[in-house]
């Protein structure tokens, strides 16, 4: 494991300096907006006149970025915190690839966390040592692992990573776990998800217990939410916005002024197979859970970085699954996120990316533009490429009906 | 695992590719607030560019067409210190925005020094054609081709490997040790 480990820590650590999407940088400047002594950032936000957007995000998402915020300071100093107030902006500080390296270095840590936790969770799931190192390589050896953590730096390593405690810990005791997995919630939403389908889908007796189980779940998401509930803004900044209500985008008209949301339509579908494929087992679960991530993501207007969603559950699945798994699927879905990746009509997301090392690339087109540029229309590649993962999603249902 | 030293190796050209990709940079003009002339009004327009580095290829006017009614016809040239034509450029009012940052190709690139810009009506239709001026000078963004090519691309690379070292030097001692230890490690079970 040492081994992995430190090869994978190699890679990330000679990538991540060298990389850098405003998010990550973005994030951390809430958590240190008045030199880090804010802590409802909704109403700082509502009650001063600031540059900066609205914080999309759940309450916990902004504690975690605090104690990030917290920890990174006294390692970056005074010029760390001068950089965050630049805001988007790259800078050009002589300890530019320090301060970029920083921001990552907590999301890093958590890969490696995520890593050790599947190598476990294919060990309670049945695998052996050999089984569970499979899994761990899955994981961190992942194109999508390296973009969305080293390359990108995208927070959603800490939602996953609690969720991946709290599912270890829902192995041998279900009601603790569930704890967790609401606080993994809390952080990012979408585990609201995951964790309805491990609820039912899991092995946790009867029907009362699967109920209960899920309610303290939920109990513990929405406590976190509680405290904030009266400051105005709260509600239309992290329930009511665009990133959660994505995928009820896609629809299908029934008339009389009503429609089909497709994306929750297959979700309930992905439940009631999870529940009545009669396996009612953990390792079958995690096929579950990564078919639900790819359907939350086929079916709605995604970021590459988001792909991270379906790798956790896939590296448990192939390292714990003794037939042949289906790699040419998670083959298809990088190469359907490499086609995303490039045709997004964003600089920062593609040259940006790597605007530390030459900063004049940010200068050119996207690839999108180009096509524009040329009279050719980006957007139906877009829309093709977009319809592929769709299609991968349903494929994914029929192949966990095996 | 078993070939964990790559990592640097791969690092390097890595480094080096994205130093050999071929950049451009500019020269962005302030556009805020500015004044809107008609340019038959204002007769020969001419602004001094001082070129401090070498690949100048392309400038950007700051132009407007009101309402897009104006069929003016306009001439933009270049010129050297001494006075001679370098390119030159003519742009209808009916190809113009309102406002628009409007692009001049020179068709060369050019190397660091002084140039002058000189923007002149040669068909007067219906005067409606206006520049956007700011302390009386004309609005230009400057485009420059920087070099790739090898050269570029080492030359990126060991500005990358100074800053790293020089300017960052923890970061350079932990990448160092983990790749040693990785190495290592892999040796050790290689045995």
């Amino acid at each position: 494991m040492k081994k992995v480990l430190l090869t994978a820590l190699a890679v990330y650590i000679f990538l991540a300096p060298f990389t850098y999407h405003p998010d990550t940088k973005l994030t951390l400047r809430y958590a240190s907006v008045d030199q880090g002594r804010v802590f409802n950032i909704y109403r700082y936000l509502g009650e001063n006149e600031t540059s900066m957007p609205d914080f999309h995000y759940p309450p916990l998402h902004f504690l975690i970025l605090k104690l990030e915020y917290w920890l990174l300071r006294p390692i970056g100093g005074n010029g760390f915190d001068q950089w965050l107030a630049t805001g988007s902006f790259l800078g050009n500080e002589t300890k530019l690839y320090s301060y970029i390296f920083l921001t990552k270095l907590p999301l890093i840590g958590l890969t490696m966390i995520s890593a050790w936790l599947i190598y476990r969770l294919v060990l309670a799931m049945g695998g052996n040592k050999q089984a569970a190192m499979k899994g761990m390589k899955w994981w961190l050896f992942n194109p999508i692992t390296i973009f969305s953590v080293a390359i990108m730096g995208q927070n959603d390593i800490w939602t996953i990573s609690v969720f991946l405690v709290g599912l270890l810990i829902s192995v041998n005791r279900p009601w603790f776990g569930f704890v967790v997995m609401g606080l993994s919630a809390g952080i990012k939403s979408y585990p609201l998800v995951w964790m309805g389908l491990v609820a039912m889908g899991g092995p946790f007796g009867g029907w009362f217990k699967k109920i209960g189980l899920l309610i303290v779940g939920c109990l513990v998401y929405g406590l976190s939410l509680v405290p904030f509930l009266s400051t105005p803004g709260f509600m239309e900044s992290v329930v009511g916005s665009g990133l959660m209500s994505r995928i009820l985008v896609a629809k299908i008209d029934i008339g009389f002024g009503e429609s089909v949301m497709i994306g929750p339509m297959l979700l309930v579908l992905v439940m009631v197979l999870a529940i009545g494929s009669g396996k009612n087992e953990f390792k079958k679960l995690m096929w579950w859970l990564m078919t639900a991530g790819l359907v939350m993501i086929g079916w709605s207007h995604f970021h590459v970085q988001w792909l991270l969603w379906l790798v956790p559950f896939w590296s448990i699945y192939v390292g714990v699954f003794k037939g042949n798994s289906p790699n040419y699927l998670m083959g298809l879905i990088w190469l359907v996120g490499l086609g995303i990746w490039l045709m997004f009509d964003d600089v920062f997301l593609v040259w940006g990316l790597v605007a530390p090392i030459k900063p004049e690339l940010i200068n050119w087109p996207t690839i999108y533009q180009f096509f524009g540029n040329k009279g050719m229309d980006g957007g139906l590649l877009v829309d093709g490429l977009h319809s592929v993962l769709a299609g991968l999603s349903i494929g994914a249902i029929f192949w966990g009906l095996r | 695992m078993k070939r964990a030293w790559l990592i640097l190796p791969l690092w390097l050209l890595f480094l080096t590719m994205i130093g050999w990709f071929p950049a451009v940079d500019f020269d962005r003009s302030d556009a805020s607030n500015l004044e809107y002339l008609r340019i038959f009004s204002l007769g020969r327009l001419t602004r001094k560019l001082i070129i401090g580095r070498p690949g100048f290829y392309r400038s950007d006017l700051r132009l407007k067409n009101p309402a897009l009614e104006s069929y003016d016809m306009v001439e933009v040239k270049l010129l050297s210190k001494e006075g001679q034509v370098l390119a030159s450029h003519r742009v209808s009012g009916k190809n113009i925005d309102d406002p628009d940052w409007v692009r001049f190709d020179w068709g060369n690139q050019f190397p660091q020094g002084e140039y002058e810009l000189v923007l002149e009506m040669v068909e007067l239709v219906d005067g409606k054609l206006e520049v956007g001026l700011k302390e009386s000078k004309l609005v230009v963004n400057n485009y420059y081709r920087l070099a790739s090519g090898p050269k570029q691309a080492i030359t990126v690379t060991f500005e990358a490997l100074r800053e790293l070292l020089v300017d960052n030097t923890w970061l350079a001692l932990g990448m160092g040790l983990i790749y040693y230890l990785a190495v290592k490690n892999v040796g050790e079970n290689k045995k």
